[in-house]
């Protein structure tokens, strides 16, 4: 049952694919791109998490309250 | 880790361009070959005659290659002999970070792997790859979790394309 904020039908839409089917399906230098498109979403994961951390130590060096 | 990002697709094959010969082994291998896998580094077996192994180190020269994890200020490169040996040089370049094997589980190395390689093109590139099966195999001595998972993803890859 569809919750009713979502699109029409988007929750009928099943994919009979697996993530290896997927991959199969690409050529393996596009398999080696994917990984690097991956690399690089991590990456960006790692650097805002540190970001959010140095501003959450230099708001509590400076005495600030949440 | 302490590279920059950067694309491992283009150290291979750039690595395959500097005319070194080498199988590429671990979870870029599977990677390549179907596996939904996802890795920071790239390994590769080389061969470790003395002209392979030059050729290899003007190659990590050319990208300012270095040992990862040692501490900020204190650079340590591969050497000659280092690259002439069994062992296992962890580094990190300006293309990423690149895992330099002389030999794989069991004492496996170049000239026993590269029968088991199957070769792909890489931005323009031949690039050897050691084959799914082997993969798993070299897995199958895995404790870790990390390293079980890995092979129950290699195991499956392996049902679906029908090697396994």
């Amino acid at each position: 049952m569809a919750h009713p904020s979502e699109p029409p039908g988007l929750a009928d839409v099943t994919l009979d694919v697996t993530l290896i089917d997927a991959m199969l399906a690409l050529s393996p230098e596009d398999r080696l791109r994917q990984n690097d498109r991956m690399v690089r979403t991590i990456e960006e994961l790692r650097h805002g998490f540190a970001a959010v951390r140095a501003h959450d130590a230099a708001r509590k060096a400076g005495g600030e309250r949440d | 880790m302490d590279s920059p990002p950067s694309g491992l697709t283009t150290l291979l094959a750039r690595l395959a361009a500097s005319g070194t010969d080498f199988v590429l082994v671990g979870a870029l291998a599977a990677v390549a070959q179907g596996a939904p896998l996802t890795t920071l580094d790239v390994d590769v077996v080389h061969r470790r005659g003395a002209d392979n192994v030059d050729r290899l180190l003007d190659f990590l020269a050319s990208i300012d290659a270095r040992y990862r994890g040692r501490p900020p200020g204190q650079v340590l490169r591969p050497t000659r002999e280092a690259l002439l040996g069994a062992g296992h040089q962890l580094l990190t370049t300006n293309l990423g970070p690149l895992d330099v094997l002389g030999a794989v589980e069991g004492g496996r190395g170049y000239d026993d792997l590269v029968h088991e390689s199957i070769a792909i093109e890489v931005e323009g590139e031949r690039v050897k790859v050691l084959r799914l099966r082997m993969l798993a195999e070299l897995k199958r001595g895995a404790s870790s979790a990390k390293g079980l998972l890995a092979l129950a993803v290699l195991e499956e890859t392996l049902r679906r394309t029908g090697e396994g």
